[in-house]
This record gives C-alpha cells, sequence and structure tokens, in this order.
C-alpha cells in the first residue's frame, strides 16, 4: 500500500466504506428477486452514481450546477438516437454522449464559470432548460418523434437485459466506478485543489492553483458521468421524450441527495441517494392516497427542515455530534452562530 | 411601422407585468441578499388569490388588491420569521435548497388544494376586454396591470427614499454591520422587507390572473422571467428591475412576433448571455453579484 | 459610567478575549491600545453588540448591558465607529449623516447634531451629496466619526481611526477628537497609533492576547519603559519628534 499512500491520502475508515458499498451492489442483486425492490435498487444506484458525479463539482469543487439534466438528457438522446439510426451498441454511444456532453460543458463552462454561487446556480439552470427547448425546437428542422423508443431485444452488446437484476449490477457497477474516481479524486492532490477552490477562489488563486483547469476538469468529470448515467436510464427505460430526460428534477434531485447525506464528501451522495428515493416512495405510500402531491407537500416541507438543521447533511452531523461527545462539557453548551451571538 | 408600434406598446405593457412580477424578487435579493426560488410560487398564489377573490365575492383583483396586499405581506412577515430567519446566515446552498424545498410544497399544495386545472377571470364586461388607442389593440386588463405596475413603483421608490424606514432598509442593502450600529434593528428590516417584496409578489400575481392562466406549477414559467428582469435590470436597483422589465417585455414582443417557438428560449439564453457578459445589468452596481450578507 | 468586567468573547469556536476588565469614567477619554490580534476591535464588537460576549459583566451607569442587540446600545447612547468606516457607499454624505439619527434617542435632535458635525468639519457640507464610496480616506473617516456623534452618543467608540490614512490627515482627525472631547463627550478609542492615541486620553489600558497587561494615565504609559520600547521605539530617554 505504501507508494499508493504516497499519492493518496488513505484513511481507515474508507476501508468499512468500501466493504459496505461492495456488500451492497454485488450482494444485493444477487439475493433480492422481488422485481418492485430491485426496480428500487436499480433506481437507487443509479442516482447514487449521478449524484456522486454532481458533487466532483457541485460539492468537491464548490460550484454548485442546477443545469446537470442538460448531461443526463445529452447522453440519453445521444445513445439512443445512436442506437436506433445507426445501429451503434450503446456502450460506445455512452462514450458518445459522454464526449457531447463534455462539448456542452465546454461551451458553458467559459460565461458560467465567470460567476460565483446563486448565479452560477441560475446560470447552470438556465442552460438545462435552454438546452431542452432548444431540443424541441430542433424538430422543426430534424425530421424525429417527440419520443423514442428502444426496442427491447436483450442482449448484452445493446445493453439491454432480460433480468432486472442485470440491470441492478449494470447500475451497481456503474456507482463503483463513479465512486472509485471521486474517491481517488478526493484523496488526491487534484481534491486538494477542488477543496481550496471551493473554500476561497481567491486565496487559491493566491496560492497558485490553476482555478479555470481545475474546475474545468471536474466539470468535464462531473458531466461525462452524468451522461453515461442517461444513457443507462434510457436502456433501463426504453423511452426517452424531452420532458422525461431533460426534466428539471434531476438538476434539483442530484444536489439534493449529495446534501442530504452530505455535500462534499464522497459517501454523502451515496448515502443520500438511498435515503431520499424510498423517502419519496414511502411519502408516497401514506400520503399520495388523500390527494395527488400530497406527499410532496411532505416532502419540501422535510426538505426544508434537513437543510436547514443538517447544512452537511447526515455525515456532517454525525460527524459534528461525535465532536462534540468527544469534547464533553468542557466549555458548556454555547450555542452561539457564526456571528457569536446566541 | 403600424406593426412595429403595435409590438412596441404590446411590449411594453408586458414589460410592466414582467417588471411588477420581479420586483418582489429583487427586493429581498438586494437586502437579505437571498435569491428566493419560491418567488414563482408566491405569484402563483397571488393569481390564486385573485382568482378566488372574484369567484366567491365577486370582487375583482383591481378592488381586492389592497387586500391581497396585507394578506400577503402578512404571509412575507410569517415567510421570513417562520423560515428565512434560519438561514440568513447559512450558505447559500443552504438558502437556496430552503427555498427550493418550499417552492415544492407550494406548488403540491396548491395541487392538493386547487387541483391542476387552468383558471383565469373575466374582469371586464364583453367587449370591454380590448382597448382602441390610436388604432392600436391594447389589453385593457394589461393596461390596468401596467399602472398598476407603475403606481407600485412609484410608491416604493417613495417610500425607500423619503421615510426613515426606507432608507433604514437601503442602509441594510448596502452595509448590514453599519445598519447595525446606526441603531437600525435588522430583524426588524428583515421582516417589513419580506413583508413588503411578498406583498407586492402577491399583489402582481392577482392583478396578472385576468391576463394569464392560473395553474400550480405557472411559477415555474413566471419566476425564470423574473430572474431575468432582475439580473437583466440591475440586481438591487428598483429602477433597474422595472426598466429590466420593459426591456425584456419589449424583446419578447419582437422576438414572438416572428419566431413564437423561441419566445422560452430568449429568456435563457439572455440570461445565461447576461451573467457572463454584465451580471450586473443595466443599471445596477458592479459587484452586486458578488455581495454576500457581511 | 461604563464598567466592564471579565468579559470573554470570541467567534464561535475561536475565543478572543480572556477576561477584559476596564473602567471609562463620564467626559474621560480612554485609550485601548495593543498590536495586531490582540483583541481590541473585538472588545469594542462585543461591547457596541455585534457579537455577543460569552462570559463577564458590561454595565453602563449601573445597568446591566452586556449581550443587548447593537440597536438597544445605541438607544442607550453606546455608539460605535467601525473599523474601516464602513460609510454607506450609494449613499450621499448627508444621507449618510441622516440615517444616524435614526434611533430614538437620536431622532428629535437630528437638525441640532447636523449643525454641530458641519461646525467640526465644514468639508462635510461642502461635499454633503457626494457619494459615500466615491470619498478619500480621510474624509470618509470625518463623516464616520461625524455619524457617530449625530447619533448622540453617551460613550462614543472609535475604532483605529487611524488606520490607512496619511499622517497629515491623521493629525487633523486626531485634533478633532480633540474637539470632541473638550465637549465632555465621553470617548473610548482603539488604536494601533499609540503615540496618538496617548496624547488624547487621558487613561489607557494596553491589551495583548486577550487581556489587559497594563494600564494608568496618559502619561504613567508613556513614561513606562516597555510601552516605550514595544509600541513607541523608544530608549528609556528618548524624546518623541
Amino acid at each position: 500500500m505504501n507508494w499508493l499512500s504516497d499519492y493518496f491520502d488513505i484513511r481507515r475508515t474508507d476501508a468499512i466504506w468500501t466493504v459496505l458499498l461492495l456488500a451492497m451492489t454485488l450482494g444485493l442483486p444477487l439475493f433480492i428477486s422481488n422485481n418492485y425492490y430491485l426496480n428500487v435498487l436499480v433506481l437507487v444506484f443509479l442516482y447514487a452514481g449521478m449524484a456522486s458525479a454532481w458533487n466532483i463539482l457541485g460539492g468537491m469543487a464548490g460550484q454548485f450546477s442546477l443545469g446537470h439534466t442538460a448531461f443526463f438528457g445529452t447522453g440519453a438522446y445521444t445513445s439512443t438516437l445512436l442506437y436506433n439510426y445507426l445501429g451503434v451498441s450503446p456502450w460506445l454511444g455512452l462514450i458518445a454522449g459522454g464526449i457531447v456532453s463534455m462539448f456542452f460543458a465546454v461551451i458553458i463552462a467559459y460565461p458560467a464559470f465567470r460567476m460565483r454561487g446563486v448565479f452560477f446556480a441560475m446560470a447552470t439552470l438556465a442552460f438545462g432548460e435552454a438546452i431542452r427547448i432548444l431540443l424541441i425546437y430542433s424538430r422543426k428542422f430534424v425530421d424525429m418523434p417527440y419520443g423514442l423508443s428502444i426496442n427491447w431485444e436483450p442482449g448484452f452488446s445493446r445493453m439491454i437485459f432480460e433480468e432486472r437484476s442485470s440491470y441492478a449490477f449494470l447500475t451497481g457497477g456503474f456507482l463503483l466506478i463513479v465512486t472509485l474516481v471521486a474517491y481517488g479524486l478526493s484523496r488526491s492532490y487534484i481534491g486538494t485543489y477542488l477543496r481550496a477552490i471551493r473554500d476561497s477562489e481567491e486565496a487559491a488563486v493566491a496560492a497558485g492553483v490553476p482555478m479555470r483547469r481545475y474546475k474545468m476538469i471536474a466539470l468535464l468529470i462531473s458531466a461525462f458521468f452524468t451522461s453515461a448515467g442517461g444513457t443507462i436510464l434510457a436502456q433501463y427505460v426504453l423511452y426517452i421524450e424531452p420532458t422525461s430526460v431533460f426534466s428539471i428534477n434531476y438538476s434539483i434531485d442530484l444536489p439534493l441527495m449529495s446534501l442530504i447525506g452530505g455535500i462534499g464528501t464522497v459517501a454523502g451522495p451515496i448515502l443520500g441517494a438511498v435515503i431520499a428515493l424510498p423517502l419519496r416512495d414511502v411519502l408516497l405510500e401514506l400520503f399520495g392516497g388523500a390527494a395527488a402531491g400530497m406527499h410532496l407537500v411532505i416532502y419540501g416541507v422535510l426538505l426544508m427542515v434537513i437543510v436547514i438543521i443538517l447544512p452537511d447533511g447526515l455525515i456532517g452531523g454525525v460527524k459534528s455530534l461525535l465532536r462534540r461527545l468527544q469534547r464533553g462539557q468542557t466549555s458548556g453548551n454555547r450555542t452561539t452562530d457564526k456571528r457569536g451571538r446566541k | 411601422m403600424q406593426l412595429v408600434l403595435q409590438l412596441l406598446m404590446s411590449g411594453i405593457l408586458l414589460g410592466g407585468v414582467y417588471a411588477l412580477a420581479a420586483l418582489g424578487l429583487n427586493m429581498i435579493f438586494g437586502v437579505a441578499k437571498i435569491v428566493n426560488f419560491a418567488h414563482g410560487e408566491f405569484l402563483m398564489l397571488g393569481m390564486y388569490a385573485g382568482f378566488w377573490l372574484m369567484v366567491l365575492t365577486g370582487i375583482n383583483p383591481y378592488w381586492g388588491s389592497p387586500l391581497i396586499a396585507v394578506v400577503f405581506f402578512v404571509l412575507g412577515m410569517a415567510f421570513y420569521w417562520g423560515i428565512m430567519r434560519f438561514t440568513i446566515y447559512s450558505t447559500e446552498l443552504t438558502q437556496v435548497f430552503t427555498t427550493l424545498g418550499l417552492s415544492i410544497a407550494l406548488q403540491n399544495l396548491a395541487l392538493v388544494l386547487f387541483s391542476a386545472d387552468y383558471r383565469t377571470i373575466q374582469t371586464m364586461p364583453d367587449g370591454m376586454s380590448s382597448l382602441q388607442f390610436l388604432g392600436f389593440h391594447l389589453s385593457t386588463d394589461r393596461v390596468i396591470a401596467f399602472f398598476f405596475a407603475m403606481a407600485i413603483f412609484a410608491g416604493l421608490i417613495l417610500f425607500l427614499k423619503r421615510t426613515f424606514t426606507g432608507r433604514a432598509i437601503e442602509a441594510v442593502s448596502q452595509d448590514l454591520m453599519a445598519a447595525r450600529l446606526m441603531g437600525i434593528d435588522t430583524q426588524k428590516i428583515f421582516l417589513i422587507t419580506f413583508g413588503l417584496g411578498i406583498s407586492i409578489t402577491g399583489v402582481a400575481g392577482a392583478v396578472l390572473v385576468p391576463s394569464f392562466y392560473a395553474f400550480p406549477s405557472v411559477g415555474t414559467f413566471f419566476v425564470l422571467i423574473a430572474f431575468v428582469v432582475v439580473v437583466l435590470g440591475g440586481l438591487g436597483s428598483v429602477t433597474g428591475t422595472v426598466v429590466g422589465g420593459i426591456a425584456l417585455g419589449l424583446i419578447e414582443s419582437y422576438v414572438g412576433y416572428f419566431s413564437p417557438d423561441l419566445k422560452e428560449a430568449t429568456h435563457f439564453i439572455l440570461l445565461i448571455l447576461l451573467l457572463s457578459i454584465r451580471p450586473h445589468g443595466l443599471l445596477g452596481v458592479k459587484g452586486a453579484e458578488k455581495e454576500t450578507l457581511k | 459610567m461604563l464598567e466592564v468586567e471579565n468579559l470573554h468573547a470570541g467567534y464561535g469556536d475561536a475565543e478572543v478575549l480572556f477576561g477584559i476588565d476596564l473602567k471609562v469614567e463620564k467626559g474621560e477619554a480612554v485609550a485601548i491600545v495593543g498590536s495586531n490580534g490582540a483583541g481590541k476591535t473585538t472588545l469594542l464588537r462585543a461591547l457596541s453588540g455585534i457579537i455577543a460576549p460569552t462570559q463577564g459583566n458590561v454595565r453602563l451607569l449601573g445597568e446591566d448591558v452586556a449581550g443587548m442587540h447593537t440597536h438597544a446600545l445605541v438607544e442607550k447612547g453606546i455608539v460605535m465607529v467601525p473599523e474601516g468606516r464602513r460609510l454607506f457607499p450609494r449613499m450621499s454624505v448627508r444621507r449618510n449623516l441622516e440615517i444616524a439619527a435614526y434611533s430614538k434617542r437620536a431622532r428629535p435632535h437630528i437638525e441640532q447634531r447636523l449643525r454641530e458635525v458641519y461646525e467640526l468639519f465644514p468639508i462635510l457640507q461642502e461635499r454633503s451629496d457626494q457619494l459615500g464610496g466615491t470619498l478619500s480616506g480621510g474624509q470618509q473617516q470625518m463623516v464616520a466619526i461625524a455619524r457617530g456623534l449625530v447619533a448622540t452618543p453617551q460613550i462614543l467608540m472609535l475604532d483605529e481611526v487611524s488606520l490607512g490614512l496619511a499622517p497629515v490627515m491623521v493629525s487633523r482627525v486626531y485634533d478633532a477628537i480633540r474637539a470632541i472631547r473638550d465637549t465632555g463627550v465621553t470617548l473610548v478609542l482603539v488604536e494601533q497609533n499609540v503615540s496618538q492615541a496617548l496624547s488624547v486620553a487621558d487613561r489607557a489600558y494596553v491589551v495583548q492576547q486577550g487581556k489587559v497587561v497594563l494600564s494608568g494615565t496618559g502619561k504613567e504609559l508613556k513614561d513606562n519603559k516597555e510601552v516605550r520600547r514595544v509600541y513607541l521605539g523608544l530608549g528609556p530617554s528618548e524624546e518623541e519628534n
């Protein structure tokens, strides 16, 4: 392990997380056979992977994008178009989609990276919506049906599977790869640069961090994997249309999950996905019957509460709880806020 | 030429409406430095308020606007005191997601309470719904909404410049700590600002419902327009919002004539362009986009 | 008039003041000196309500005021002129001055206060329509001090008024401070420029690392060997120029 620890800052608790993750992604699909739960598993793994990808840009580099649906939809559309019209295998289509997404990412990077915080969020939000509208508008010039269907012909090279558990392995593998990348980034010097940029851009630049380059790196990686997620979903659902794959919900869900779990951490987005998706379903079960949309009212309120009480997500909350327990009653329960006011 | 002028007039009227819709957002942002992503939902609630007022009591939103203004003022204060007060010193991410959470909750609350049906009301007796002015066709409702916008705008400017409370609001928006040192109770100012901002937004919605359909997710359409107006006109500048609104109205009027499908896209593209080239907008202060609550 | 006892304060987990004791009598000018980071500004912030003390007492004329909000303290007459001036950049000089009379305490006297500060700083009247953000450092400092006066203080606290100013401006500012002191206003001056501070102060406290390490009259401190060496850069019998 020695040469690895020269370049990567590996910690003991990482081993625990790794074991948990491997057990989850490799074990659960093996043992679960109920289709409903397998579906949950497929989606949880997929979202967890994409949330992790978002987190690389939004959590580690601190550039919180509300436009990631653009990459998701681009991935879905690129691979589906290539498959339906040119017979290209979705495995290659995935790569192609990733490249197209990275291309879009470069285009939006130049204007967007000049802004900070909320304005970056607004710009990316606008970007996500713009791509969707432009796609719909492009149908005036290119003859394409509104929704695209993929024929169900199982085959590994076609990325279409008979068993739902195979899809669970697919998205599980996706999650493992993204996590590996996120982990590697986070523990390497790149991660340090990204965190520096996140915490204070001015200080980072003054310290000689090539800010634009590293922001771009984070963006490109994030875009690529989100796009891959889009391809995978298209192959799972076998039908896409602009409002479904360019839905603003993806742009909101991915940051949301990272936030709930613990933004900026490697495990956070995964934890967030594991909690948020089933939570929504549970809420739907409990409240959906009463009136359409009731469960989302509760969801929205819960969201507000969680975000205010746990600004660093669950992982942050647990960490600060541990810290407070460690310190014990040394200086009393001081509840001063950032400004020192009670 | 006739066409150009007709588009000009409807563009200005539309712009006034857009400015009104964005004013509340700008106020809250200017003072508390928070972008309220639930802004569209408050507008939506205002629209429903105008609708239900008319349907249940027969009072049209123009006459009913004082009542709506008061109700929404209280709502705005409750919004601050119950929710935003806890995020004032939090990170931007927290603020964004708090307002996003509220947005989700409110949209779906409207869905539950009012159903997804599209609602609108007719305020003018038949035949009076459009005016003839120098040979141009103008929608009566839009003309009235435009005058409401101008009246509210004028009132707001007077309030901000001439009263001590108004100047205190300006002070808080320029330097929070210095304002506190002047003896200004900043909690009270935030309460008033949120109250005022949401009140204006509620009235804006009520006055819009005769010309636009009300439905639970109408907020998402308007909030983006409000963003564009605020950024175009200048963050934190009240006059800027009006200028920005009218400018957007004009742009949309002309673009919409030649290519109706691209109308929506223009909003987004305009926003991105503005944010990258001139984030402080036409009348805003340079660097306003980098300000946070100090 | 102002009693500070065992004051502790800080920012979140970082404590800066570790038990400050000091007194200010009515009509006095008290200087608080010390090097950078000693906690002087934190002290003023704790006294003016910008941050809340974690421990200790602050009494104004016997009344307990520790932990009160800034606006309440301004109503009681505790007014601070902050470090870095902090004028409202997009308000005119006149507006900057007028808003300082916001409190119920100050508002009835606004016209009189404005006349007084215009007399003290005639340049403010000349430039009364100029925007605060466009003034020079020295002019801003004058506006800032004037604002403090308009707020009708019982005790006026000045935080590092000489910071960033050219020496000639510093002299002028301190001339004004002397004039203010002569009208009977109680002053607390926090300064890194020790010689100027001691020249106008009746008494002074030296603060190091969050504690008071030395106190005495202006003259006593000027003769003190440590003070001379550390803060004035003088040997035991040198004279200041």
